[in-house]
């Protein structure tokens, strides 16, 4: 089953940033893009597991910490070695001040 | 130049990199790699981390083997270059076999420094370079209750911190007065020492090993350290033989141009060469590093295809000892001012050179944690910025901002 889970609330990032959201055992990398919009990926790396929080925003990529991998966060599509396996993505909303992530629990 | 057939020597990062990105950038003709190891090209740098505490097991390929298939690159493992003979444009192989070549790519890597010392013949004395040294250090490993390194440098502290995490008693031997002495700053040294310390390794420095038995290691002011597993991390050698041989200038590595080339057709990248960098005014750099030697791979990749670019990337380096990971970019110069930022669980230091140029920085902090900032900064290194040093000190200010 689908649900509407809140992962931060909009002020908690800044543009062009992501922080980490660990929910159910799970965790995700949640981005705000510099057109202000919000988007959710798995938290780790599909390299070698680093997270991506740690990772640096420039405008719809990710690079991860380890090995500088890159991601379309947006598609979660991988830009090139070391990184070929895509990231999952998750669908996003906004409400008032809460960026909320849908999960399948 | 029917042919146009390129041969790759050394199937590590550097040379498995540059097989791929010369095919992306569009070489049609034939493109073969000869790698003198019997395995399919894989990672070094988990030999040191998770494949001896046991957190991962088998080597992690850096290609799967379906992929050079589909890019059309021959792997010819198990096989050595033995000769290159530019008047006739071959490269004899250990075989027996020669391979004509119109591009020749030299990525020998570096071979670990020996410690040869009195009793050094009679006892194993480690080293860890590639998978078959793994293959004899594990079981010593798994064997073993008591491990002398001898080299306090990033390999050496890698080691130190798999073994502690595998409860053996572990005792560091630096001849330096400090460990990491080449290329880490004292500031984010001492971080480390004191971790290594605090997770129970006896770090020994200003001190060098007299003689080795089977008691263990003796140092040169009399003392002992009782050891059953020895290994010496002393730091590489860059493989540069083959080159001397054909005539090709070595000097601390295989020296090529700012486009890594050699020679007429000859180029080097990875840990063998040394390369003039075009943002530090050319100076001569050799790195050890696993993004350098992919970027360079790259870089002599796309040049052997014939795009003829000066490299641009900035060296990038990293480590991880027990919870701890260290990020540097950039080349530090000599001389050079610097500016150490301190924040929360995060201590990075900035090098500026004379004129104020940031040319190089590194940061310490828990998982990767200090990669952030040093992106930064490798970002700021290339576009040759001098930023404001009061702001790269205060942790109020934040980093991104420098690169608007
Ligand atoms: C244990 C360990 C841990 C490391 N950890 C890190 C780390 O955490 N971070 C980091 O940045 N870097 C790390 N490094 C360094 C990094 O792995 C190297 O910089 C990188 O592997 C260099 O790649 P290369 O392709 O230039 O050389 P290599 O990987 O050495 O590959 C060269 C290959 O060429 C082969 N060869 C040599 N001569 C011939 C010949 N004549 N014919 C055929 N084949 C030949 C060699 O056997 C070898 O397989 C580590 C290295 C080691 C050994
Ligand atoms: S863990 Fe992300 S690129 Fe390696």
């Amino acid at each position: 089953m689908a649900e509407w889970i809140r992962a931060c609330g909009v002020d908690d990032i800044d543009t062009e940033d992501v922080v980490r959201f660990d929910h159910g055992g799970r965790t995700f990398a949640i981005y705000r893009s510099p057109d202000d919009k919000f988007y959710a990926t798995d938290g780790h790396c599909t390299h070698e597991q680093a997270h991506l929080a740690d990772g640096f925003v420039m405008d719809s990529i990710i690079e991860c910490p380890k090995h500088n991998g890159r991601f379309d966060y947006r598609t979660g599509a991988a830009k090139g070695a070391p990184v070929c396996v895509n990231l999952a993505t998750y669908p996003v909303r906004v409400d008032g001040d809460h960026v909320l992530i849908e999960l399948t629990v | 130049m029917a042919s146009d057939a390129a041969v790759i020597i050394g199937a590590g990062f550097a040379g498995v990199s540059a097989a791929f990105a010369m095919r992306e950038a569009g070489h049609a003709g034939p493109i073969t790699i000869v790698g003198d190891e019997a395995h399919l090209p894989y990672e070094r740098p988990p030999l040191s981390k998770g494949l001896l505490t046991g957190s991962h097991t088998g080597l992690m390929p850096i290609r799967k083997a379906a992929d050079y298939a589909v890019a059309g690159i021959a792997l010819t493992t198990g096989a050595s270059a033995t000769g290159i003979d530019r008047d006739r444009w071959r490269v004899e192989l250990s075989t027996g076999h020669a391979l004509a070549y119109d591009r020749l790519l030299l990525a020998t890597g570096a071979a670990p420094r020996r410690l040869d010392l009195p009793g050094s013949d009679a006892v194993t004395i480690h080293t860890l370079r590639n998978a078959a040294d793994l293959a004899r250090l594990q079981p010593a490993f798994a064997g073993a209750r008591r491990l002398a390194i001898v080299g306090g440098g990033l390999i050496g502290l890698e080691l130190a911190a798999a073994a502690r995490q595998r409860g053996l008693a572990v005792t560091v031997i630096e001849a330096g007065p400090r460990v990491l002495g080449r290329g880490v700053p004292e500031a984010l040294a001492s971080v480390l020492a004191e971790t290594h310390r605090s997770n129970g390794v006896t770090i020994l420095t200003g001190v060098a090993p007299a003689s080795v038995s089977a008691a263990g290691v003796a140092l040169s002011d009399g003392r002992l350290v009782e050891a059953d597993t020895i290994i010496a991390a002393i730091g590489v050698t860059p493989r540069t033989a083959l080159a001397e041989q054909a005539g090709l200038a070595v000097a601390g590595g295989i020296v090529t141009d700012n486009m890594l080339q050699v020679a007429e057709g000859i180029f080097a990248a990875g840990d063998c060469a040394i390369s003039a960098h075009p943002l530090f005014d050319d100076a001569m750099v050799r790195l050890e590093s696993w993004q350098s030697a992919g970027d360079y791979g790259v870089a002599a990749g796309r040049n052997m295809a014939g795009q003829g670019q000066p490299i641009g990337v900035v060296p990038w380096m990293w480590s991880d000892q027990y919870d701890l990971g260290l990020y540097t970019a950039g080349v530090p110069a000599a001389g050079a001012t610097t500016v150490d930022r301190i924040e929360d669980g995060l201590v990075t230091q900035f090098q500026l050179d004379p004129s104020g140029r940031l040319v190089g920085a590194a940061s310490l902090g828990s998982g990767t944690s200090a990669s952030r900032g040093i992106k930064i900064a490798s970002r700021l290194i290339a576009a040759r910025a001098a930023p404001d040093p009061g702001h790269l000190a205060d942790p109020s200010r934040p980093l991104k901002a420098l690169l608007q």
